[in-house]
């Protein structure tokens, strides 16, 4: 079915079956075809600035399975990592060997080298790396977060031009409703944003 | 400009804050937790190259066939 550009009524026009069917049933019945059509859903976006830590709360649901974070920097004051650590009521998720993560960023001409590497020995999970001297930008997805099972994440971004990828888990079942991301030094001016895959 | 950002995706309610003590006290630890695991982790690419060279692998050998191992 196809979208007709709504017409004008003015004072005094006989509403028709042909003006309704047209105008409001035909488009109306078009733009839910289309919006079922979206495959994914804005949640919240967040503009930092000079920020050390943003924490996210009630942002993960029963809604959605899977996640997108995206994350860009206009300007940082270090270089540093950033952190993610999953939580749930105002509470971040912190224990001894529960995140494990590995990073790895283009090195030289068919060659990666390490970013970040920890065999599940560490209380976050890196997802990605700022400079002082360049926007960045780091892109996440995380799976089940708020099912109470090991959430996974997977990583792709950049800084000043040298491209990682990587991913991570968190081994504790635990269903979790948000996120803190922080900046292991220094501080971030940007935006965050976070995305709900739908589920069908 | 704070230190921290908390924000309540449902509501929209958006609070800035200085780090809380306890979250000062696990920037600490994370410091520290992360600075060990580096240390480690230099080890084991200190060894890795010890063990290269003991094969008869030069620097520029080491250097132009694992160049993230050589990043030191």
């Amino acid at each position: 079915m196809a979208y007709t550009a709504p017409g004008t009524a003015v004072a005094g026009d006989v509403l028709t079956a042909a003006f309704w069917n047209s105008n409001v049933r035909d488009n109306t019945e078009y733009l839910k075809t289309e919006a079922d059509l979206i495959g994914i859903d804005h949640l919240n976006s967040t503009t930092l600035t000079a920020s050390s830590s943003v924490n996210l709360n009630n942002v993960f649901s029963s809604a959605y399975t899977s996640y997108r974070i995206i994350l860009t920097t206009t300007s940082a004051v270090t270089d540093a990592l950033y952190n993610i650590r999953f939580r749930v009521g105002g509470v971040d998720a912190s224990g001894a060997n529960t995140y494990g993560y590995s990073l790895v960023q283009s090195a030289s001409i068919g060659a990666w080298a390490n970013l970040d590497f920890s065999n599940t020995a560490a209380t976050s999970g890196t997802i990605g790396y700022k400079t002082a001297t360049g926007r960045t930008s780091t892109i996440v997805d995380i799976h089940g977060p708020a099912v109470a099972s090991p959430t996974g994440y997977t990583v792709s971004g950049q800084y000043s031009g040298i491209p990682y990828v990587g991913g991570g888990h968190h081994n504790v079942s635990t269903a979790y409703d948000g996120f803190t991301i922080t900046a292991a030094a220094g501080n971030i001016t940007g935006t965050l944003r976070v995305f709900g895959y739908r589920n069908s | 400009m704070s230190d921290v950002v908390e924000i309540w995706a449902d509501t929209g309610e958006r609070v800035e804050r200085d780090f809380t003590l306890a979250e000062q006290e696990q920037r600490a630890q994370d410091a520290k937790d992360r600075e060990k695991a580096h240390a480690v982790e230099a080890k084991v690419r200190l060894d890795a190259i010890g063990h290269a060279k003991s094969l008869g692998f030069t620097d520029e050998m080491i250097v132009f066939m694992f160049p993230g191992l050589a990043e030191l």
